[in-house]
Protein backbone atom coordinates (compact mmCIF):
# COMPACT_ATOMS: atom_id res chain seq x y z
CA UNK A 1 0.00 0.00 0.00
CA UNK A 2 2.86 2.43 1.05
CA UNK A 3 3.78 1.91 -2.88
CA UNK A 4 1.03 2.87 -4.27
CA UNK A 5 0.97 6.10 -2.57
CA UNK A 6 4.34 6.88 -3.20
CA UNK A 7 3.59 6.20 -6.68
CA UNK A 8 0.65 8.82 -6.38
CA UNK A 9 2.79 10.92 -5.03
CA UNK A 10 5.17 11.32 -7.19
CA UNK A 11 2.53 11.49 -10.38
CA UNK A 12 0.71 14.11 -8.47
CA UNK A 13 3.85 16.51 -8.22
CA UNK A 14 5.11 16.11 -12.07
CA UNK A 15 1.62 16.32 -13.30
CA UNK A 16 3.19 19.44 -15.67
CA UNK A 17 6.34 16.97 -16.31
CA UNK A 18 3.77 14.22 -17.13
CA UNK A 19 1.63 17.02 -19.44
CA UNK A 20 4.54 18.32 -21.44
CA UNK A 21 6.23 14.95 -21.99
CA UNK A 22 3.34 13.28 -23.41
CA UNK A 23 2.76 16.43 -26.17
CA UNK A 24 6.54 16.02 -26.90
CA UNK A 25 5.90 12.19 -26.91
CA UNK A 26 3.48 12.89 -29.87
CA UNK A 27 5.18 15.34 -31.43
CA UNK A 28 8.43 13.65 -32.05
CA UNK A 29 5.92 10.50 -33.34
CA UNK A 30 4.19 12.21 -36.07
CA UNK A 31 7.33 14.50 -36.89
CA UNK A 32 8.26 12.37 -39.77
CA UNK A 33 5.04 12.23 -41.30
CA UNK A 34 3.29 15.48 -43.80
CA UNK A 35 -0.42 13.99 -42.40
CA UNK A 36 0.66 12.63 -38.72
CA UNK A 37 -2.99 13.42 -37.61
CA UNK A 38 -4.82 12.49 -40.60
CA UNK A 39 -3.24 8.81 -40.07
CA UNK A 40 -4.39 9.02 -36.27
CA UNK A 41 -7.68 8.93 -37.57
CA UNK A 42 -7.44 7.01 -41.14
CA UNK A 43 -6.09 3.78 -39.65
CA UNK A 44 -9.02 3.30 -37.06
CA UNK A 45 -11.32 4.01 -39.18
CA UNK A 46 -10.20 1.58 -42.31
CA UNK A 47 -9.89 -0.86 -39.33
CA UNK A 48 -13.87 -0.54 -38.37
CA UNK A 49 -14.65 -0.68 -42.28
CA UNK A 50 -13.17 -3.93 -42.61
CA UNK A 51 -14.29 -5.43 -39.47
CA UNK A 52 -17.82 -4.19 -40.03
CA UNK A 53 -18.00 -6.30 -43.53
CA UNK A 54 -16.15 -9.10 -42.23
CA UNK A 55 -18.20 -9.40 -38.89
CA UNK A 56 -20.99 -7.40 -39.68
CA UNK A 57 -21.85 -8.47 -42.90
CA UNK A 58 -19.84 -11.27 -43.97
CA UNK A 59 -20.58 -13.33 -40.15
CA UNK A 60 -23.47 -11.49 -38.76
CA UNK A 61 -25.45 -10.83 -42.47
CA UNK A 62 -26.10 -7.25 -41.57
CA UNK A 63 -28.36 -7.87 -38.27
CA UNK A 64 -28.46 -5.80 -35.95
CA UNK A 65 -27.52 -6.47 -32.25
CA UNK A 66 -30.48 -6.48 -29.85
CA UNK A 67 -31.94 -3.65 -31.84
CA UNK A 68 -28.48 -1.42 -31.93
CA UNK A 69 -27.10 -1.33 -35.60
CA UNK A 70 -23.75 -3.49 -35.97
CA UNK A 71 -21.50 -0.93 -36.84
CA UNK A 72 -22.57 1.54 -33.86
CA UNK A 73 -22.08 -1.68 -31.56
CA UNK A 74 -18.93 -2.39 -32.79
CA UNK A 75 -17.40 1.19 -32.41
CA UNK A 76 -17.97 2.26 -29.37
CA UNK A 77 -16.63 -1.12 -27.90
CA UNK A 78 -13.71 -1.35 -30.93
CA UNK A 79 -12.20 2.07 -29.38
CA UNK A 80 -12.09 0.94 -26.07
CA UNK A 81 -9.74 -1.94 -27.22
CA UNK A 82 -7.95 0.83 -29.53
CA UNK A 83 -7.09 2.78 -26.41
CA UNK A 84 -6.10 -0.74 -24.35
CA UNK A 85 -4.84 -2.42 -27.88
CA UNK A 86 -2.29 0.45 -28.12
CA UNK A 87 -1.53 1.47 -24.89
CA UNK A 88 0.05 -1.73 -23.56
CA UNK A 89 2.57 -2.73 -25.68
CA UNK A 90 3.84 0.92 -25.53
CA UNK A 91 3.68 1.11 -21.77
CA UNK A 92 4.98 -2.13 -21.57
CA UNK A 93 7.97 -1.02 -23.81
CA UNK A 94 8.62 2.59 -22.51
CA UNK A 95 10.80 2.52 -19.84
CA UNK A 96 13.91 0.57 -21.41
CA UNK A 97 12.79 2.15 -24.16
CA UNK A 98 14.14 5.53 -22.65
CA UNK A 99 16.03 4.55 -19.31
CA UNK A 100 18.78 5.30 -21.09
CA UNK A 101 18.08 8.89 -21.58
CA UNK A 102 16.53 10.14 -18.43
CA UNK A 103 18.81 7.78 -15.99
CA UNK A 104 21.46 10.29 -16.48
CA UNK A 105 19.97 12.66 -14.29
CA UNK A 106 17.01 12.43 -11.02
CA UNK A 107 13.94 10.72 -13.13
CA UNK A 108 11.04 9.70 -11.36
CA UNK A 109 10.55 6.51 -13.10
CA UNK A 110 7.45 5.88 -12.96
CA UNK A 111 5.69 8.80 -14.63
CA UNK A 112 7.28 7.02 -17.76
CA UNK A 113 4.57 5.02 -18.09
CA UNK A 114 1.91 7.62 -17.15
CA UNK A 115 2.84 10.22 -20.44
CA UNK A 116 3.24 7.52 -22.44
CA UNK A 117 -0.27 6.55 -21.95
CA UNK A 118 -1.51 10.03 -21.60
CA UNK A 119 0.10 10.66 -25.29
CA UNK A 120 -2.44 7.85 -26.70
CA UNK A 121 -5.55 9.53 -24.59
CA UNK A 122 -5.55 12.24 -26.85
CA UNK A 123 -6.52 10.62 -29.67
CA UNK A 124 -8.84 8.25 -27.55
CA UNK A 125 -10.88 11.21 -26.38
CA UNK A 126 -11.89 12.80 -30.23
CA UNK A 127 -12.38 9.04 -31.06
CA UNK A 128 -15.23 9.20 -28.15
CA UNK A 129 -16.40 12.18 -29.53
CA UNK A 130 -17.24 11.16 -32.75
CA UNK A 131 -18.70 7.97 -31.51
CA UNK A 132 -20.98 9.76 -30.19
CA UNK A 133 -21.59 11.97 -33.54
CA UNK A 134 -21.74 8.22 -34.89
CA UNK A 135 -24.49 7.13 -32.49
CA UNK A 136 -26.78 10.39 -33.24
CA UNK A 137 -26.50 9.66 -36.89
CA UNK A 138 -28.53 7.01 -35.88
CA UNK A 139 -30.78 8.24 -33.54
CA UNK A 140 -29.06 7.38 -30.02
CA UNK A 141 -28.88 10.76 -28.54
CA UNK A 142 -26.56 11.37 -25.52
CA UNK A 143 -28.68 10.97 -21.65
CA UNK A 144 -27.89 10.08 -18.49
CA UNK A 145 -26.10 6.95 -19.86
CA UNK A 146 -23.03 9.48 -21.07
CA UNK A 147 -22.44 10.35 -18.04
CA UNK A 148 -20.89 6.92 -16.83
CA UNK A 149 -18.16 7.44 -19.54
CA UNK A 150 -16.94 9.61 -15.95
CA UNK A 151 -16.82 6.65 -14.58
CA UNK A 152 -15.37 3.84 -17.01
CA UNK A 153 -13.22 6.30 -18.51
CA UNK A 154 -11.05 6.94 -15.42
CA UNK A 155 -11.34 3.22 -14.59
CA UNK A 156 -9.55 2.19 -17.93
CA UNK A 157 -7.00 4.71 -17.64
CA UNK A 158 -5.97 3.39 -14.15
CA UNK A 159 -6.51 -0.11 -15.30
CA UNK A 160 -4.29 0.53 -18.28
CA UNK A 161 -1.74 2.02 -16.01
CA UNK A 162 -1.44 -0.35 -13.45
CA UNK A 163 -0.85 -2.88 -16.17
CA UNK A 164 1.85 -0.42 -17.98
CA UNK A 165 3.33 -0.32 -14.54
CA UNK A 166 3.73 -3.80 -13.89
CA UNK A 167 5.04 -4.76 -17.56
CA UNK A 168 7.23 -2.42 -17.92
CA UNK A 169 9.55 -2.95 -14.66
CA UNK A 170 9.27 -6.50 -16.08
CA UNK A 171 10.27 -6.19 -19.82
CA UNK A 172 12.82 -3.72 -18.67
CA UNK A 173 14.35 -6.67 -16.82
CA UNK A 174 13.67 -9.65 -19.28
CA UNK A 175 13.29 -8.67 -22.65
CA UNK A 176 10.94 -11.78 -23.45
CA UNK A 177 8.14 -10.00 -21.55
CA UNK A 178 7.67 -7.40 -24.54
CA UNK A 179 7.70 -10.65 -27.38
CA UNK A 180 4.86 -12.19 -24.56
CA UNK A 181 2.81 -8.67 -24.62
CA UNK A 182 2.81 -8.62 -28.12
CA UNK A 183 1.19 -11.77 -28.76
CA UNK A 184 -1.32 -11.62 -25.81
CA UNK A 185 -2.87 -8.78 -27.60
CA UNK A 186 -2.95 -10.00 -30.53
CA UNK A 187 -5.28 -13.30 -28.95
CA UNK A 188 -7.18 -10.86 -26.75
CA UNK A 189 -8.22 -8.74 -29.14
CA UNK A 190 -10.22 -11.78 -30.59
CA UNK A 191 -10.83 -13.75 -27.14
CA UNK A 192 -12.31 -10.23 -25.86
CA UNK A 193 -16.21 -10.21 -26.97
CA UNK A 194 -15.56 -6.86 -29.41
CA UNK A 195 -16.38 -7.79 -32.50
CA UNK A 196 -19.06 -10.57 -31.61
CA UNK A 197 -21.36 -11.71 -29.23
CA UNK A 198 -20.78 -14.61 -26.90
CA UNK A 199 -23.93 -16.91 -26.35
CA UNK A 200 -26.00 -15.99 -23.31
CA UNK A 201 -25.99 -17.82 -20.22
CA UNK A 202 -23.50 -20.26 -20.91
CA UNK A 203 -20.55 -21.09 -18.67
CA UNK A 204 -18.54 -20.10 -21.65
CA UNK A 205 -19.32 -16.24 -21.41
CA UNK A 206 -18.50 -16.50 -17.13
CA UNK A 207 -15.15 -17.36 -18.39
CA UNK A 208 -14.92 -15.13 -20.87
CA UNK A 209 -15.35 -12.83 -17.69
CA UNK A 210 -12.30 -13.79 -16.06
CA UNK A 211 -10.85 -11.18 -18.69
CA UNK A 212 -11.09 -7.56 -16.97
CA UNK A 213 -11.30 -5.76 -20.05
CA UNK A 214 -14.51 -7.43 -21.08
CA UNK A 215 -15.64 -5.15 -18.83
CA UNK A 216 -14.27 -2.03 -19.53
CA UNK A 217 -15.48 -2.78 -23.18
CA UNK A 218 -18.96 -3.66 -21.98
CA UNK A 219 -18.78 -0.31 -19.74
CA UNK A 220 -17.75 1.61 -22.92
CA UNK A 221 -21.00 0.32 -24.51
CA UNK A 222 -23.15 0.97 -21.48
CA UNK A 223 -21.85 4.68 -21.89
CA UNK A 224 -22.02 5.05 -25.27
CA UNK A 225 -25.18 3.63 -26.07
CA UNK A 226 -26.99 2.95 -23.47
CA UNK A 227 -26.96 -0.74 -22.44
CA UNK A 228 -27.20 -0.27 -18.74
CA UNK A 229 -24.82 -2.95 -18.62
CA UNK A 230 -22.67 -1.12 -16.02
CA UNK A 231 -25.63 -0.63 -13.47
CA UNK A 232 -26.74 -4.56 -14.11
CA UNK A 233 -23.51 -5.72 -13.36
CA UNK A 234 -22.32 -4.17 -9.85
CA UNK A 235 -20.43 -7.68 -8.37
CA UNK A 236 -18.40 -7.90 -11.68
CA UNK A 237 -17.30 -4.20 -10.99
CA UNK A 238 -15.88 -5.22 -7.51
CA UNK A 239 -13.97 -7.60 -9.11
CA UNK A 240 -12.76 -5.67 -11.76
CA UNK A 241 -11.28 -3.02 -9.26
CA UNK A 242 -9.94 -6.03 -7.02
CA UNK A 243 -8.11 -7.09 -10.30
CA UNK A 244 -6.55 -3.70 -10.59
CA UNK A 245 -5.61 -3.32 -7.06
CA UNK A 246 -3.61 -6.60 -7.16
CA UNK A 247 -1.87 -5.64 -10.50
CA UNK A 248 -1.34 -1.77 -9.17
CA UNK A 249 -0.04 -3.18 -5.25
CA UNK A 250 2.02 -5.75 -7.06
CA UNK A 251 3.24 -3.39 -9.95
CA UNK A 252 3.86 -0.81 -7.65
CA UNK A 253 5.92 -3.14 -5.58
CA UNK A 254 8.28 -4.39 -8.37
CA UNK A 255 9.00 -1.03 -9.70
CA UNK A 256 10.11 0.36 -6.62
CA UNK A 257 12.25 -2.46 -5.44
CA UNK A 258 13.66 -2.66 -9.01
CA UNK A 259 14.11 0.65 -10.79
CA UNK A 260 17.50 1.53 -9.00
CA UNK A 261 18.63 -0.88 -11.11
CA UNK A 262 17.03 -0.49 -14.55
CA UNK A 263 19.75 0.95 -15.94
CA UNK A 264 21.88 -1.90 -15.37
CA UNK A 265 19.77 -3.96 -17.31
CA UNK A 266 19.32 -1.98 -20.42
CA UNK B 1 34.36 21.36 3.24
CA UNK B 2 34.39 17.46 0.92
CA UNK B 3 31.79 17.66 -1.67
CA UNK B 4 32.27 14.42 -3.02
CA UNK B 5 33.13 11.60 -0.63
CA UNK B 6 33.68 7.71 -1.79
CA UNK B 7 33.97 4.87 0.24
CA UNK B 8 34.92 1.46 -0.69
CA UNK B 9 33.13 1.81 -3.57
CA UNK B 10 32.73 -1.50 -5.52
CA UNK B 11 30.39 -1.90 -8.81
CA UNK B 12 29.96 -5.53 -9.98
CA UNK B 13 28.82 -6.19 -13.37
CA UNK B 14 27.62 -9.91 -13.90
CA UNK B 15 28.93 -11.50 -16.98
CA UNK B 16 25.80 -13.99 -18.01
CA UNK B 17 26.85 -17.43 -19.51
CA UNK B 18 23.30 -17.90 -20.27
CA UNK B 19 20.44 -15.52 -20.63
CA UNK B 20 18.33 -17.76 -18.37
CA UNK B 21 20.74 -16.88 -15.19
CA UNK B 22 20.04 -13.27 -15.34
CA UNK B 23 16.60 -14.44 -14.73
CA UNK B 24 17.24 -16.55 -12.07
CA UNK B 25 19.15 -13.28 -10.43
CA UNK B 26 15.98 -11.21 -11.04
CA UNK B 27 13.34 -13.40 -9.10
CA UNK B 28 16.28 -15.46 -6.83
CA UNK B 29 18.68 -12.89 -6.39
CA UNK B 30 21.42 -15.43 -6.71
CA UNK B 31 24.13 -14.34 -8.77
CA UNK B 32 24.78 -17.05 -10.92
CA UNK B 33 26.82 -15.64 -13.71
CA UNK B 34 30.71 -14.66 -13.67
CA UNK B 35 31.13 -11.43 -11.92
CA UNK B 36 33.22 -8.49 -12.93
CA UNK B 37 34.57 -5.39 -11.21
CA UNK B 38 34.52 -2.33 -13.12
CA UNK B 39 35.54 -0.84 -9.77
CA UNK B 40 37.28 -2.37 -6.73
CA UNK B 41 37.48 -0.40 -3.16
CA UNK B 42 37.70 2.79 -4.57
CA UNK B 43 37.87 5.53 -1.72
CA UNK B 44 38.41 9.29 -2.36
CA UNK B 45 37.07 12.61 -1.51
CA UNK B 46 37.35 16.15 -3.60
CA UNK B 47 36.89 19.19 -2.18
CA UNK B 48 34.74 21.96 -3.28
CA UNK B 49 36.08 24.54 -6.24
CA UNK B 50 38.79 21.71 -7.05
CA UNK B 51 38.78 20.57 -11.11
CA UNK B 52 39.52 16.45 -11.15
CA UNK B 53 41.22 15.11 -14.17
CA UNK B 54 40.12 10.79 -14.46
CA UNK B 55 42.78 9.54 -16.89
CA UNK B 56 43.33 5.27 -17.36
CA UNK B 57 43.70 3.46 -20.58
CA UNK B 58 40.72 2.02 -21.62
CA UNK B 59 38.78 -0.45 -19.21
CA UNK B 60 39.97 0.73 -16.94
CA UNK B 61 36.64 1.92 -15.01
CA UNK B 62 36.37 5.60 -16.18
CA UNK B 63 32.89 5.53 -17.21
CA UNK B 64 31.63 3.26 -14.72
CA UNK B 65 33.19 6.29 -12.07
CA UNK B 66 31.37 9.09 -14.18
CA UNK B 67 27.92 6.88 -13.89
CA UNK B 68 28.45 6.29 -10.21
CA UNK B 69 28.87 10.53 -9.59
CA UNK B 70 25.96 11.26 -12.03
CA UNK B 71 23.83 9.15 -10.10
CA UNK B 72 23.14 6.94 -12.82
CA UNK B 73 23.51 4.03 -11.29
CA UNK B 74 24.42 2.54 -7.57
CA UNK B 75 27.23 1.45 -6.60
CA UNK B 76 27.17 -2.69 -5.56
CA UNK B 77 28.80 -1.88 -2.23
CA UNK B 78 30.39 1.15 -0.47
CA UNK B 79 28.66 4.60 -0.41
CA UNK B 80 28.78 7.68 -2.40
CA UNK B 81 28.45 11.13 -0.93
CA UNK B 82 27.60 13.62 -3.47
CA UNK B 83 27.70 17.36 -1.96
CA UNK B 84 24.71 18.46 -4.46
CA UNK B 85 22.98 18.18 -7.63
CA UNK B 86 24.92 16.29 -10.58
CA UNK B 87 24.73 16.54 -14.59
CA UNK B 88 26.61 14.52 -16.81
CA UNK B 89 28.07 15.54 -20.06
CA UNK B 90 28.56 13.03 -22.48
CA UNK B 91 29.29 12.62 -26.32
CA UNK B 92 25.43 11.01 -26.75
CA UNK B 93 23.98 13.67 -25.02
CA UNK B 94 20.66 12.34 -25.08
CA UNK B 95 18.76 14.76 -27.74
CA UNK B 96 16.02 13.83 -28.99
CA UNK B 97 16.58 13.61 -32.81
CA UNK B 98 12.81 13.90 -33.87
CA UNK B 99 12.45 17.05 -31.92
CA UNK B 100 13.59 20.70 -32.77
CA UNK B 101 16.90 22.18 -30.53
CA UNK B 102 14.29 24.24 -28.93
CA UNK B 103 11.88 21.91 -27.85
CA UNK B 104 14.80 19.72 -26.42
CA UNK B 105 15.92 22.33 -24.49
CA UNK B 106 12.12 22.50 -22.77
CA UNK B 107 12.38 18.35 -22.62
CA UNK B 108 15.83 17.93 -20.99
CA UNK B 109 15.29 20.86 -18.42
CA UNK B 110 11.83 19.35 -17.41
CA UNK B 111 14.02 15.67 -16.99
CA UNK B 112 16.71 17.54 -15.08
CA UNK B 113 14.24 18.71 -12.79
CA UNK B 114 13.53 22.54 -13.55
CA UNK B 115 10.14 24.45 -14.05
CA UNK B 116 8.70 26.15 -16.52
CA UNK B 117 10.13 29.24 -15.39
CA UNK B 118 13.47 28.38 -15.07
CA UNK B 119 13.66 26.89 -18.17
CA UNK B 120 12.67 30.07 -19.66
CA UNK B 121 15.29 31.87 -17.75
CA UNK B 122 18.23 29.50 -18.94
CA UNK B 123 16.98 29.29 -22.78
CA UNK B 124 18.73 33.02 -24.23
CA UNK B 125 21.86 31.49 -22.68
CA UNK B 126 21.72 28.33 -24.04
CA UNK B 127 20.56 29.53 -27.39
CA UNK B 128 23.77 32.04 -26.80
CA UNK B 129 26.33 29.35 -25.99
CA UNK B 130 25.07 26.90 -28.49
CA UNK B 131 25.55 29.27 -31.12
CA UNK B 132 23.57 27.11 -33.70
CA UNK B 133 21.67 30.06 -34.96
CA UNK B 134 18.58 29.29 -37.21
CA UNK B 135 19.27 25.68 -36.68
CA UNK B 136 17.64 25.90 -33.55
CA UNK B 137 14.10 25.84 -34.84
CA UNK B 138 15.10 22.70 -36.90
CA UNK B 139 15.20 18.49 -35.80
CA UNK B 140 17.91 17.87 -34.16
CA UNK B 141 18.25 15.33 -36.83
CA UNK B 142 19.65 17.76 -39.46
CA UNK B 143 22.33 18.93 -36.84
CA UNK B 144 26.09 18.43 -37.53
CA UNK B 145 27.74 16.27 -34.46
CA UNK B 146 29.81 19.37 -33.77
CA UNK B 147 25.95 21.70 -33.60
CA UNK B 148 24.86 18.46 -31.23
CA UNK B 149 27.73 18.37 -28.78
CA UNK B 150 27.31 22.56 -28.79
CA UNK B 151 23.56 21.98 -27.69
CA UNK B 152 24.22 19.05 -25.27
CA UNK B 153 27.02 20.86 -23.87
CA UNK B 154 25.25 24.19 -23.36
CA UNK B 155 21.67 22.49 -22.13
CA UNK B 156 23.73 20.86 -19.33
CA UNK B 157 26.45 23.69 -18.10
CA UNK B 158 22.93 26.12 -18.01
CA UNK B 159 20.75 24.02 -15.73
CA UNK B 160 23.55 25.27 -13.23
CA UNK B 161 24.41 21.63 -11.22
CA UNK B 162 26.59 21.86 -8.46
CA UNK B 163 29.47 18.81 -9.40
CA UNK B 164 29.78 18.44 -13.47
CA UNK B 165 31.28 15.39 -15.09
CA UNK B 166 32.07 15.60 -18.56
CA UNK B 167 32.88 12.82 -20.22
CA UNK B 168 35.09 13.01 -23.32
CA UNK B 169 32.32 15.48 -24.02
CA UNK B 170 34.81 17.95 -25.95
CA UNK B 171 36.78 15.64 -28.05
CA UNK B 172 34.08 16.42 -30.77
CA UNK B 173 34.85 20.06 -31.14
CA UNK B 174 36.66 22.91 -32.60
CA UNK B 175 39.50 24.78 -30.93
CA UNK B 176 36.85 27.51 -30.70
CA UNK B 177 34.56 26.12 -28.84
CA UNK B 178 37.02 23.92 -26.75
CA UNK B 179 37.73 27.19 -25.47
CA UNK B 180 34.79 27.98 -24.70
CA UNK B 181 33.64 25.20 -22.66
CA UNK B 182 37.04 25.53 -20.88
CA UNK B 183 36.43 28.99 -19.79
CA UNK B 184 32.79 28.44 -18.31
CA UNK B 185 34.42 25.78 -16.09
CA UNK B 186 36.56 27.94 -14.84
CA UNK B 187 33.37 30.46 -14.12
CA UNK B 188 32.21 27.29 -13.05
CA UNK B 189 35.67 26.56 -10.90
CA UNK B 190 35.45 30.10 -9.28
CA UNK B 191 31.64 29.63 -8.04
CA UNK B 192 32.83 26.97 -6.06
CA UNK B 193 31.52 23.93 -8.55
CA UNK B 194 33.19 20.72 -8.53
CA UNK B 195 34.36 19.26 -12.11
CA UNK B 196 35.39 16.10 -13.20
CA UNK B 197 36.78 15.86 -16.29
CA UNK B 198 37.60 12.37 -17.65
CA UNK B 199 39.96 12.94 -21.06
CA UNK B 200 42.72 10.90 -23.06
CA UNK B 201 43.86 14.56 -23.92
CA UNK B 202 46.35 14.50 -21.57
CA UNK B 203 46.85 18.08 -22.36
CA UNK B 204 43.26 19.56 -22.03
CA UNK B 205 44.22 17.45 -18.16
CA UNK B 206 47.74 18.93 -17.55
CA UNK B 207 46.45 22.50 -18.33
CA UNK B 208 43.17 22.78 -16.76
CA UNK B 209 42.87 20.04 -13.57
CA UNK B 210 43.80 20.64 -9.96
CA UNK B 211 44.16 17.36 -9.19
CA UNK B 212 44.05 13.69 -11.24
CA UNK B 213 42.74 10.78 -10.21
CA UNK B 214 44.50 8.06 -12.42
CA UNK B 215 42.67 4.78 -12.43
CA UNK B 216 43.88 1.44 -13.58
CA UNK B 217 41.36 -1.59 -13.87
CA UNK B 218 39.36 -0.75 -11.46
CA UNK B 219 41.38 0.51 -8.37
CA UNK B 220 42.72 3.92 -7.99
CA UNK B 221 46.31 3.61 -8.92
CA UNK B 222 46.99 7.22 -7.86
CA UNK B 223 45.08 10.29 -7.00
CA UNK B 224 47.17 13.40 -6.08
CA UNK B 225 48.29 17.13 -7.73
CA UNK B 226 48.26 17.13 -11.48
CA UNK B 227 52.01 17.77 -12.14
CA UNK B 228 53.06 14.97 -9.93
CA UNK B 229 50.45 12.24 -11.16
CA UNK B 230 50.84 13.12 -14.84
CA UNK B 231 54.22 12.46 -14.60
CA UNK B 232 53.60 8.85 -13.65
CA UNK B 233 51.10 8.45 -15.25
CA UNK B 234 53.15 9.21 -18.71
CA UNK B 235 55.75 7.20 -17.40
CA UNK B 236 53.56 4.10 -17.33
CA UNK B 237 51.74 4.79 -20.57
CA UNK B 238 55.66 4.73 -21.87
CA UNK B 239 56.24 1.10 -20.29
CA UNK B 240 52.56 0.02 -21.09
CA UNK B 241 53.08 0.72 -24.56
CA UNK B 242 57.14 -1.21 -25.24
CA UNK B 243 55.29 -4.83 -23.72
CA UNK B 244 54.98 -6.76 -26.02
CA UNK B 245 51.50 -8.00 -27.06
CA UNK B 246 51.78 -11.25 -24.84
CA UNK B 247 53.19 -9.85 -21.89
CA UNK B 248 50.38 -6.49 -22.44
CA UNK B 249 47.69 -9.43 -22.45
CA UNK B 250 48.90 -11.11 -19.12
CA UNK B 251 49.42 -7.92 -17.54
CA UNK B 252 46.11 -7.17 -18.41
CA UNK B 253 44.15 -10.71 -17.15
CA UNK B 254 46.17 -10.26 -14.28
CA UNK B 255 44.78 -6.68 -12.86
CA UNK B 256 41.67 -7.49 -14.34
CA UNK B 257 40.67 -10.44 -12.20
CA UNK B 258 43.08 -9.99 -9.61
CA UNK B 259 42.15 -8.50 -6.06
CA UNK B 260 38.43 -8.85 -6.20
CA UNK B 261 38.25 -11.45 -3.32
CA UNK B 262 39.78 -8.54 -1.35
CA UNK B 263 36.13 -6.24 -1.84
CA UNK B 264 35.39 -4.36 1.17
CA UNK B 265 31.66 -5.86 1.21
CA UNK B 266 30.57 -4.44 4.38
CA UNK B 267 28.50 -1.88 3.48
CA UNK B 268 25.23 -2.07 0.73
CA UNK B 269 25.98 0.22 -1.98
CA UNK B 270 24.15 3.43 -1.77
CA UNK B 271 24.53 7.21 -3.21
CA UNK B 272 23.20 9.67 -0.77
CA UNK B 273 22.78 13.28 -2.43
CA UNK B 274 23.30 16.00 -0.03
CA UNK B 275 20.88 19.36 -1.22
CA UNK B 276 22.95 21.93 -1.31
Amino acid sequence: MNGIYTIGKELKDHFYLIFRLSLYETKSLYSMQYLGWFWEIMTPLLQIGVYWVVFGFGIRGGHPVDGIPFVFWLVSGLIAWFFIGSTIPSGSRSIYGRVALVSKMHFPLSTIPAYVILAQFYRHLAMIALTIVLGMAFGYFPGWHTFELLYIVPAGVIFLYAVSLLLSALSTMIRDVQNMVTSAIRMLMYLTPIMWIPPDHSLFKTLLMINPLVYLIEGYRSALIGTGYLLDHVWYGLYFWTVTSVLLVVGAAVHLRFRRYFIDYV
Amino acid sequence: MSHVVFENVSKRYVLYSRPIDKLKEVLFGKVSGKPFYALKNVSFSVKQGEIVGVVGINGSGKSTLSHLLANVTPPTYGRVTLGGKSALIAISSGLNNQLTGRDNIELKGLMMGLNKKQIQEITPEILEFADIGDFIDQPVKTYSSGMRARLGFAISININPDILIIDEALSVGDQTFTEKCLDKMREFRDQGKTIFFVSHSLNQVKSFCTKVLWLEYGEVRMFGPTTETMAEYNKYLYWYKQLTKKQAAHYVMKKRTGRSDEIERSTRGETIELSS
